[in-house]
């Protein structure tokens, strides 16, 4: 089979889609009379956008009725956002609530666990104690708090994924305002830095 | 070949969301809803993610139209947002497929006065051509969603998408193009 010119390609295009000039139709016109190749195009082009026409449309159908909590009340929430000091409180509120779950967020691959201290061996040492091998290993923080050992973990690993999953709360105030809340959650994956940290964890204090 | 401005008829409206009437949103809403949906299905290749999505856009457009500083290019600026909510909606997905979540699928198969076998042929042939669409790189699949949903002219594509009348023409007929061999023998 003979390929469709390019040009010609693009007159069939044109003329289905309405935008042909009455020059470029009549030229069309003789080309289809020509080339039985461009009448199967024209004719294959027609179909499918007759199909695709009606699949779009069902997929996507023209709705009928609205769902009435897109009239939000704007210009309460903006105005409520740019002198409500609530607003702060609420922003604080949802900083806090991400950074508890980031700390609370359970460890999601055993290889982070693995080179964590075991709670017992990390009670043994304290910020700035010599190990009996007089290497001082860095520690930072409470290390006998939760907090602490991911911080050592931290230090001592690289992060080799990250994971933030957004939910938005919507709060509604005392005068029928609305907040939103963005609350994240961070997953990290991470894995030891270096042989010696695994040295490290093997032969315990 | 540059698409030019003319007078828009939805102007007014499009003033008077911004200044907070509800009923003009409300009628934006009606009228501009399709092709914002279709913008998130050019996006997305996912019916089933559209109503949602869109939901986020009108609320968006709601609250952000106070910050869209010339009305005549109000159709590019939801554009933008449809475009960018969908963007960010398909990270979203990708992200709950990392986590382990599964997507669900559904059929949708038309429900119309046809012979069952009818039916199930032309059922056949809309999925064909639905997923041969989606294949389609958002490149290609937005020009065509708005071309043969909305029935937009080469300079309504042109204007929302800010690129050349031209290059309009040139994505339909590879879009075209590419749905002829992907429909090869289906349909």
């Amino acid at each position: 089979m003979i390929p469709v010119d390019d040009r010609v390609e693009r007159l069939i295009v044109r003329s289905l889609d309405g935008e042909i000039t009455e020059e470029e139709q009549l030229e069309l016109n003789r080309e289809l009379l020509r080339s039985p190749e461009a009448q199967e195009l024209l004719e294959d082009y027609k179909s499918t956008d007759a199909i695709a026409a009606e699949s779009l449309k069902s997929v996507i159908p023209n709705r009928s009725s609205f769902s009435p909590v897109l009239l939000l009340p704007r210009a309460t929430v903006d105005s409520h956002c740019r002198r409500n000091r609530w607003m702060v409180f609420a922003s604080a509120v949802a900083a806090s609530l991400s950074f508890l779950l980031y700390w609370q967020a359970p460890d999601p691959v055993q290889v982070t666990q693995s080179v964590l201290p075991s709670p017992s061996v990390v009670a043994q040492v304290s910020p700035g104690q010599k190990p009996v091998d007089g290497v001082v290993r860095p520690m930072v923080g409470n290390i006998e708090s939760s907090a602490g050992v991911w911080r050592v973990a931290e230090q001592q690993s690289r992060r080799v994924d990250r994971l933030t999953d957004r939910n938005v709360i919507l709060v509604p105030g005392e005068n029928g305002e609305f907040y939103i809340l963005n609350v994240d959650r961070v997953r990290e994956v991470r894995q030891p830095r270096s042989e010696s940290m695994q040295t490290y964890l093997k032969n315990p204090i | 070949m540059v698409a030019h401005e003319e007078y828009d008829p939805e102007e007014p409206v499009v003033e008077a969301v911004r200044n907070g009437d509800h009923a003009a949103f409300k009628e934006l809403l009606v009228r501009q809803d399709r092709w914002v949906r279709g913008v998130i299905y050019g996006v997305l290749a996912d019916a089933d993610r559209i109503e949602d999505v869109s939901q986020h856009v009108w609320t968006t457009v709601w609250q952000k139209i106070p910050e869209l500083r010339d009305v005549r290019r109000w159709r590019p600026w939801l554009y933008r947002l449809a475009r960018n909510a969908a963007v960010d909606a398909g990270r979203d997905e990708t992200k709950r497929r990392k986590l382990g979540a599964t997507p669900v699928e559904t059929d949708r198969i038309p429900d119309d006065a046809e012979s069952p076998s009818e039916r199930i042929q032309r059922a056949e042939d809309h999925q064909a051509v639905l997923r041969a669409i989606e294949s389609l790189t958002p490149l290609y699949r937005e020009p065509f969603t708005l071309r043969h949903l909305e029935g937009w002219s080469y300079r309504e594509i042109a204007n929302v998408l800010d690129v050349p009348i031209d290059t309009v023409e040139t994505r339909l007929v590879r879009a075209r193009r590419l749905l002829r061999e992907a429909l090869r023998g289906k349909v």
